[in-house]
């Protein structure tokens, strides 16, 4: 249990993973199963609202709420996806790495004969485990709501949409990590993360109906996380990439950082 | 003696502008206990935490086991038990995973000697550490420190929160390394701590070393104050005139007095009375200290200061 660096986390994250996975399989599950109470009501009212600009800025799109892929492209994958999966990856993230220097264990730990490089890969790769295995679990609680809801979605694009959702969380966690490890300061990385990830969302969706934002579409993070476009036509996998490559680079500041810095008492 | 354990030259670390340590130099010799002394915010923690690459230095080097502790850190640190001054651990853990993970990520585990050392120390492995008294959680901190038999013990404040009996049993465990040949460097602001474990001292002061001197010569030049009871007062007169004795103080037939260096004189014309007890108060590095620190004061400050 206790063998290394990486294992620890792990373990330490046990408990706190099992509630994440608790909620995460309750919302899933929940979401399919509206679909079913909305099935017979006339939902065109609603559909038509879709023509509103404002519902469309909040959704980042319009969608048809009588198909699977409107509905949870536009219940579940805008806002409330991207949200968990950001949340747990920054709070992953800043409770590793920063959260053990601001408790003041890395004191102990890096005075062992261990590099600064390997504490970090180390710790990087338990949040990438930790983000991979909800969305693991995010996958396996559509694949049960949308098969009890008959829904029929294939579980090739759920997973396709997961993996977004993963990737999106993925550079969020990165982004605190990264920021925490090269300046020691974990609150900054959160809260930077947090601000870039309003931001993000909010210049994407309302780029939607604001003609000006819409150059600008391009910095936003959102706007590579395609979210019910995913369920519907499939995996871009330049946006991937663009995602994968935001990651990479991060790691790659904070690794840099983290072994040129002091390390706080 | 032989080679040099720690070394330092021109060591300086400035945290933008306030002092951490400044133009450090000094050697730690192998199997010596070096005491190192100074009050709160003189840089002790500082300068440990520069010889374990936790910090990086402004200017100047540091070397262990004659090797650079920026480039080969974790080559050196695999022979270094350290006691940090504000010991952090997991508090969600036990006492046995903890030391368990620590041993681990450190290598060669003894699980057999930390049983022994959790014996002598009577630390309980099986509490939650967070439930833990800062003696008990001290004690945890120590048998990390000690359980891979390390060439180098680096001890930041090692008798914080440590009851006398245990402070004692510390002291015993000082003794072993010593005479296993392994080289201790102690940070302390308790000088008889630092008094009563080792062999050479390095007094900071405002991130400056003032003096770095053998234990037994920094007794020497020592104030000894002395207690004579005699059975009829002798003339005061006699001990005032005494060479190296200072602040003659009668009480009845009850002499107070201060004496620099050896007592010769003092006893010798003690013996012309009828003396019924003498009381010796052992210097104590308090004084010296204060001493090194009064003199000190009367110069002119410069320069910002850091509480780290």
């Amino acid at each position: 249990m206790l063998k290394n660096v990486f294992v620890k986390i792990l373990r330490d994250k046990r408990k706190t993973f099992a509630w994440w996975s608790l909620g995460v399989l309750f919302i899933t599950i929940w979401y399919s199963m509206m679909f079913t109470s909305i099935e017979g009501i006339d939902v065109s009212a609603v559909n038509q609202m879709m023509e509103s600009e404002l519902i469309r800025g909040l959704l980042g799109g319009a969608y048809d709420l009588t198909t699977p892929e409107g509905w949870l492209g536009a219940e579940l994958l805008p806002l409330l996806g991207p949200l968990i999966f950001i949340v747990f990856g920054v709070s992953f993230a800043t409770s590793t790495l920063t959260g053990e220097e601001e408790k003041g264990t890395l004191n102990l730990l890096l005075t062992n004969p261990i590099t600064r490089v390997s504490v970090y890969l180390q710790k990087y790769s338990a949040m990438i485990v930790g983000i991979l295995a909800l969305g693991l679990v995010f996958w396996f609680g559509n694949i049960i709501g949308t098969t009890s809801a008959n829904m029929g979605l294939s579980f090739l694009s759920l997973a396709e949409v997961t993996f977004s959702l993963v990737l999106l969380g993925l550079l969020f966690g990165t982004f605190a990590l990264a920021l925490g490890a090269a300046t020691g300061k974990g609150g900054l990385g959160k809260g930077l993360a947090s601000a870039v990830g309003i931001i993000s969302y909010l210049l994407n969706s309302m780029s939607e109906i604001v003609g000006s934002l819409e150059p600008f579409r391009p910095v936003s993070v959102f706007h590579y996380y395609g979210g019910g476009e995913v369920l519907s036509n499939g995996i871009d996998f330049g946006d991937v990439g663009i995602l994968l490559a935001g990651t990479v680079g991060l790691f790659a500041v904070g690794l840099y950082g983290f072994q040129r810095r002091d390390i706080g008492t | 003696m032989s080679e040099p354990i720690i070394e330092t030259r021109g060591l300086t670390k400035f945290y933008g502008k306030n002092r951490g340590i400044i133009d450090l130099d000094f050697g730690v010799s192998e199997g010596e206990v070096f005491g190192y002394l100074g009050p709160n915010g003189a840089g002790k923690t500082t300068t440990i935490r520069t010889l374990l690459d936790l910090i990086r230095p402004t200017d100047g080097e540091a070397k262990i086991f004659g090797k650079d502790v920026r480039l080969d850190g974790e080559e050196i640190r695999a022979d270094i038990g350290y006691l940090p001054g504000e010991l952090a651990l997991f508090g969600d853990m036990t006492g046995e995973e903890t030391l368990k993970y620590l041993g681990n990520v450190k290598g060669g585990l003894n699980w057999n000697y930390v049983e022994e050392l959790a014996d002598r120390l009577e630390a309980d492995l099986s509490k939650t550490v967070a439930d833990l008294s800062s003696g008990n959680k001290q004690k945890l901190g120590l048998i990390q420190a000690f359980m891979s038999e390390p060439r180098l013990l680096i001890l930041d404040e090692p008798t914080s929160g440590l009851d006398p009996l245990m402070q004692q049993e510390f002291f015993r465990l000082i003794e072993e390394a010593q005479e296993n040949g392994q080289t201790v460097f102690a940070s302390s602001h308790i000088l008889p701590v630092v008094e009563r474990i080792c062999d050479r001292v390095g007094i900071i002061r405002k991130g400056e070393l003032v003096a770095v001197e053998e234990i037994d010569d920094l007794k020497e030049g020592m104030l000894r104050s002395l207690e004579l009871q005699f059975a009829e007062r002798p003339p005061e007169e006699r001990f005032i005139a005494l060479p190296g004795v200072e602040e003659v103080n009668f009480e009845d037939s009850r002499l107070r007095c201060k004496v620099v260096g050896k007592l010769d004189d003092l006893i010798k014309e003690a013996a012309n009375y009828e003396v019924i007890n003498v009381i010796s108060h052992e210097p104590n590095l308090e004084e010296i200290f204060l001493k090194y620190y009064e003199r000190e004061e009367e110069e002119p400050e410069e320069g910002g200061e850091a509480d780290a």
